[in-house]
């Protein structure tokens, strides 16, 4: 025990030394290099303080070193060691406290950046606002005191992990958590910075079992370890190159089987309705669609839902519409709005409410000679069928053009006009839609469509007052207003048209925006679809389908949004539909007819992704001839294909699904709350042994030896239960503390210490491996087998 | 070393699913770390793996009963670096009393040819033995082992103290023997006995005076005293407390008896009832008694020697017995 605490010898200070320079520099370049480097690039919006520090990382490394030193050098000291770090200590204290202004808004401006680079690539995670107040300047000086006094202090603790404490695990927690922000956003710091923080945990690792050694052999196997861990790190790197890398087929085909079988026991109990459960239970939800956390797309590439169809051609399958925008988050109207159309309908003459059609079914729904029976065609319309098999992306989704079935036998019910709700425990369901003609199916007498029509005018107009100017800038600046006015005078009909309408603004957004999976989230203190439209110009479905909406409605056609899938039916086929093919899209409403769904994600959407190949389009020189635009009137399910859809109307809530614009958090959420919940039970079993541990050898050791020996004493009584023995000198000592007069002496008290110590070992080495590990976790590890081999005596 | 290899399990179960469930670079090239650093360990650890010896030895050999002793756990290391782990099931047990203790002790970064040090059990007499009975080494992360070659068991005498004992009192002398001394060592005081001749005696031996004389061979033969044979007897069994008593009597006895210079025997039965007797008449053999006495196991019962009373007559002449037991010896010839 007593080796430990001796003089270092050179070696060790050596191997120490070189462990800490590494830890500090490898962790200050590597921070430098994530936030300040980066900012600075394509995801900058401005400027930040950290974008200048950055430019100095070589600075930062050298006072890195310097600190490494220092430290390195108070805690080496043979004699005076604590003195000598609480005196540095103090002076770390003075020098926070004299610049406690400056240091606090150097802290704030880098949480700041490093948030803000965070939440651009992750969907969650808030920005962290913080304003000084002061210019550029300033701030970076602000920044720079922080990062220098932050280095220091963690350069006094790192010193006492490596030199003295000699663990490796807080090495890691050290220095690890700085980082961890822009590695859980897959942004990738220097890497040979990296690499060297990589080999100073690794070292350490290696050399955890021996922390205890003789000082020249611990020191001379850390300065072995740290080169060949070097030489490791290295080749690994030559060996997989970060440039090209993809994802390994075996790990995606695994993560294909892992999901299969989670899909199956969370689809298991998801139908069981329990053993009492006899009513039938419609679940759903319309999910929000969240522009602001919006990031770049990340796929996984997993199966969200399973469709066969005897249509061939492509098929929008849509699942909520969304009417309502405000904060960058598109959500539904709402009961209590759409009540006023009920409301309105119920007090019509002659109506009945409950037999009046689901605006969401329209214009199905409203051709009451069209009752799908089973048939192929109805006079001379085919219909169609398509099974949709919920594999993740739980909820109903269809395609459009609906005839009029029976919804209960089916399992699905309208809910409001924005999504369908289908039946707890629903595994699929079989829809038959006639996507034939355009139009064909108007009705302008249709009582219900009045009113449904003059509820859509009510509320589907809707635009946020701060973003009127900038979409009546935007259509100004992209003669939008004139090309509409030309078709409608091409057309020969002054009165808007609304379809046409939106394939305006769907060129005119695909003339002027780009379109980008790897968009960052918009700034903070920014609406998405104002910065889409007057600043980046690039983004994917979700903001041309958000823009082109809130357009539409400035131009005064009505339109929400919608979220679904695409997929491209080949009869006879079960086409798999992965999470590439979730889209976002519009509809406008055609009076007489009802919502028409129109694409307006431009055409290089196509080079994202393919429905049914597992991989995007790697490059955009793969992209889709001209030819495979986008029709200008597209039919419901033939329209062209775009990119991800920002959530897809899965029940239970929002966010649940493949939320457009970031990494796909729910299986590492789940494996983390698994890990959680093995680190809890651990947790409470560490607790269990540890604090009877601790109250043992405080009683032991209390200053009442009296007391102490008779605690002692109970503990053997203890252990007789488990197969212990009470020496018989114990029994002496315990009497003579109960009935003598006397207090015992501190050498019977260190007896009765030793007996119960010597009862515990033995305990502990019983040859049962059972009974050993139980002993062991109930009366804790004979201290002289665990101490033998550190103590100085016996020369380990 | 269990908890390592389970942690470093759940670790690169946990990097596997990573590595799975992620498109990041950084998934790919943790799964390939944690699947490296074993073998790097592996590839720092094996020269001192393999190259790795045990010895244990007791130190010192031999003492008496509650004196200090150490058993001492050398490990050589053919390499500089220091040995990770070596984790050791050792076996104590006292071969006279049969009492046997299980140890297991771990030593970790293992660097100096510095014994480790154990102490032995000397509570109570018999020889120590302590046994190695599996020995294993571990790399640098504790997930490889090799099993090492058992080293010889070291062994301590824990000798019973002799306790100061008054000896009984021996008769000196039961008639005369003839005895067979050569002429040459016969001196002014000896006693001498006369017979007839009998073919074989040495011409030296006939007494010619009297041969004359009586006209006929007489032989001149020298006699000597009949000293009976101290013979120390004890039953051989019983507790430790209760053997230590016994035999810290026996060596007390034992040793008066050699300070007088008289030799004597010792007898007991072992544990199977066969007899074994030691004749001491110096050091050496009251060593070489003490360890047969201590390094054979004594139950707690067995055979009386007064059972056996054909072993009590000395096939060399008389024998004075003294029996030694704790209520004080009896001697009786």
């Amino acid at each position: 025990m007593a080796e430990r605490e001796k003089r270092l010898s050179p070696l060790t200070v050596a191997g120490d030394g070189l462990l800490l320079v590494c830890a500090l520099a490898g962790l200050a370049a590597s921070f430098l290099s994530l936030y300040g480097d980066r900012t600075m690039g394509v995801y900058s919006v401005r400027r930040t303080a950290l974008d200048l520090v950055a430019a100095q990382t070589d600075e930062f490394v050298l006072a890195a070193g310097l600190f490494a030193l220092l430290s390195l050098a108070v805690w080496s000291l043979p004699r005076f060691r604590g003195a000598a770090a609480g005196a540095l200590t103090a002076a770390w204290v003075c020098v926070v406290l004299t610049n406690w202004k400056s240091a606090i808004q150097g802290a704030g401006l880098t949480v700041r950046a490093v948030t803000e680079v965070f939440s651009r690539r992750v969907s969650w995670g808030q920005v962290f606002e913080y304003d000084p107040g002061l210019d550029l300047v300033k701030e970076r000086s602000a920044v720079q005191l922080f990062l220098l006094l932050a280095l220091a202090g963690l350069a006094i603790a790192l010193g006492w992990a490596v030199v003295r404490a000699r663990r490796w695990w807080i090495v890691v927690l050290l220095t690890l958590p700085p980082l961890l922000p822009g590695l859980l956003a897959d942004l990738y710091p220097n890497w040979p910075a990296f690499m060297v923080l990589c080999a100073c945990w690794c070292a350490m690792l290696l050399t955890d079992l021996c922390k205890w050694a003789a000082p020249d052999r611990r020191g001379l196997l850390t300065l072995a370890a740290l080169p060949a861990v070097g030489l490791v790190l290295v080749g690994l790197t030559l060996l997989l190159p970060r440039e090209g890398y993809t994802r390994p087929e075996w790990a995606l085909k695994a993560e294909e089987q892992l999901y299969a079988i989670g899909d199956d026991l969370s689809d298991f109990f998801s139908r069981w309705e329990g053993p009492f459960q006899s009513s039938i239970r419609y679940v759903g939800s319309a999910a929000a669609a969240d522009l602001k956390d919006a990031g770049p797309l990340r796929y996984t590439g997993r199966t969200m839902l399973r469709v066969s169809s005897d249509y061939e051609g492509r098929l929008y399958l849509r699942g909520s519409a969304l009417g309502q925008y405000e904060d960058g988050r598109w959500t539904e109207l709402g009961q209590d709005i759409y009540q006023e159309y009920l409301d309105a309908l119920g007090g019509a003459e002659g109506m009945e409410l409950e037999g009046a059609p689901s605006p969401l079914l329209f214009p199905g729904m409203g051709i009451e000679d069209i009752m799908y029976s089973g048939s192929a065609s109805a006079g001379s319309m085919p219909i169609y069928t398509a099974t949709v098999e919920g594999v993740r992306a739980s909820g109903v989704f269809t395609p459009y053009e609906l005839v009029e079935q029976d919804w209960a036998e089916i399992g699905i019910m309208p809910v409001r006009d924005s999504y369908l709700a289908q039946r707890a425990g629903l595994p699929r369901y079989t829809v038959a839609f006639t996507p034939s003609v355009e139009f064909v199916f108007i009705r302008p007498d249709s009582l219900p469509e009045q009113y449904y029509r003059d509820y859509v005018r009510q509320h589907y107009l809707d635009v946020p007052e701060e973003l009127e100017k900038p979409l009546r800038q935007f259509s100004n600046d992209s003669v939008l207003s004139f090309l509409t006015d030309l078709q409608s005078l091409i057309g020969g009909n002054l009165a808007r048209d609304p379809v046409g309408d939106a394939y305006t603004v769907a060129q005119v957004l695909d003339e002027l925006c780009e379109y980008d999976p790897d968009t960052p989230a918009a700034p903070a203190g920014t609406d998405p679809v104002e910065y889409f439209l007057t600043e980046s110009r690039r983004g994917y479905c979700m903001h041309f389908a958000s823009a082109a909406t809130l357009i539409l409605r400035e131009m005064g056609v009505p339109a929400r949004y919608v979220s679904g899938y695409t997929v491209e039916s080949i009869p006879g086929r079960e086409r798999d539909v992965l999470d590439y093919a979730a889209h976002a899209w519009v509809e406008v409403y055609v009076d007489g007819y009802g919502w028409y769904p129109v694409e307006v994600t431009p055409a290089s959407a196509f080079t994202w992704y393919e429905e049914g190949d597992a991989e995007p389009s790697p490059t955009p020189s793969e992209a889709v001839p001209e030819s495979e635009e986008p029709e200008p009137t597209p039919t419901p399910s033939q329209g062209p294909d775009a990119s991800e859809a920002p959530s897809a109307g899965l029940p239970g809530g929002e966010g649940n699904g493949p939320q457009g614009g970031g990494i796909d958090f729910a299986p590492l959420i789940r494996i983390g709350k698994g890990l959680a919940a093995v680190a809890g039970v651990l947790g409470l079993l560490w607790l269990g042994q540890y604090l009877p541990k601790r109250r043992r050898e405080k009683k032991l050791a209390g200053s009442d030896r009296n007391r102490a020996a008779l605690d002692g004493y109970g503990y053997l009584q203890g252990m007789e239960r488990w197969g212990g023995q009470i020496a018989p000198r114990a029994l002496e000592l315990a009497q003579k503390a109960r009935f003598s007069q006397h207090t015992l002496t501190r050498e019977e008290l260190d007896e009765m210490r030793a007996l119960v110590d010597e009862e515990r070992a033995r305990l502990c080495a019983s040859p049962d491996r059972w009974k050993r590990l139980a002993a062991r976790y109930r009366w804790g590890r004979p201290v002289s087998g665990k101490n033998a081999g550190k103590s100085p005596e016996n020369g380990a | 070393m269990l908890y390592r290899r389970i942690i470093y399990g759940a670790v690169l179960v946990g990097v596997f699913l990573f590595q799975i469930t992620n498109e990041n670079y950084l998934a790919h090239f943790l799964l390939a770390l944690c699947i490296a650093m074993p073998l790097l360990s592996l590839a720092l650890s094996l020269p001192g793996m393999l190259g790795c010896r045990l010895t244990v030895s007791a130190v010192p050999a031999a003492l008496s009963r509650k004196e200090a002793g150490r058993w001492q756990l050398s490990v050589r290391a053919p390499v500089g670096l220091p040995l990770a782990r070596i984790t050791l099931r050792l076996t104590e047990q006292n071969l006279l009393t049969g009492e046997t203790k299980k140890r297991r002790l771990a030593m970790s970064g293992v660097a100096r040819r510095k014994p480790v040090e154990l102490s032995a059990p000397t509570g109570h007499c018999g020889l120590l033995e302590l046994r190695v009975d599996k020995a294993r080494v571990y790399d640098y992360l504790g997930l490889f082992s090799r099993r090492l070659d058992l080293p010889t068991p070291a062994r301590l005498l824990c000798r019973p103290i002799p306790v100061a004992t008054e000896l009984p009192t021996i008769p000196e002398g039961q008639g005369m023997r003839p005895t067979s001394g050569s002429a040459a060592r016969r001196g002014p005081g000896d006693d001498y006995d006369l017979r007839e001749y009998r073919p074989g005696d040495p011409m030296r031996s006939v007494h010619w005076k009297l041969s004359s004389k009586w006209d006929e061979l007489i032989v001149r033969e020298r006699a000597e005293t009949v000293v009976p044979l101290p013979l120390l007897t004890l039953d051989r069994f019983g507790g430790p407390e209760l053997l230590d008593q016994l035999l810290d009597k026996l060596l007390g006895l034992s040793r008066a008896l050699l300070d007088v210079q008289r030799p004597h025997a010792v007898l007991w039965l072992d544990g199977a009832g066969e007899p074994q007797l030691h004749t001491i008449s110096d050091e050496r053999e009251y060593a070489e008694c003490v360890l047969a006495l201590l390094n054979t196991f004594a139950p707690l019962t067995g055979p009386n020697l007064d059972d056996r009373p054909e072993l009590l007559h000395g096939s060399d002449g008389p024998v004075f017995r003294i029996h030694v037991d704790l209520e004080g010896g009896e001697g009786h010839g």
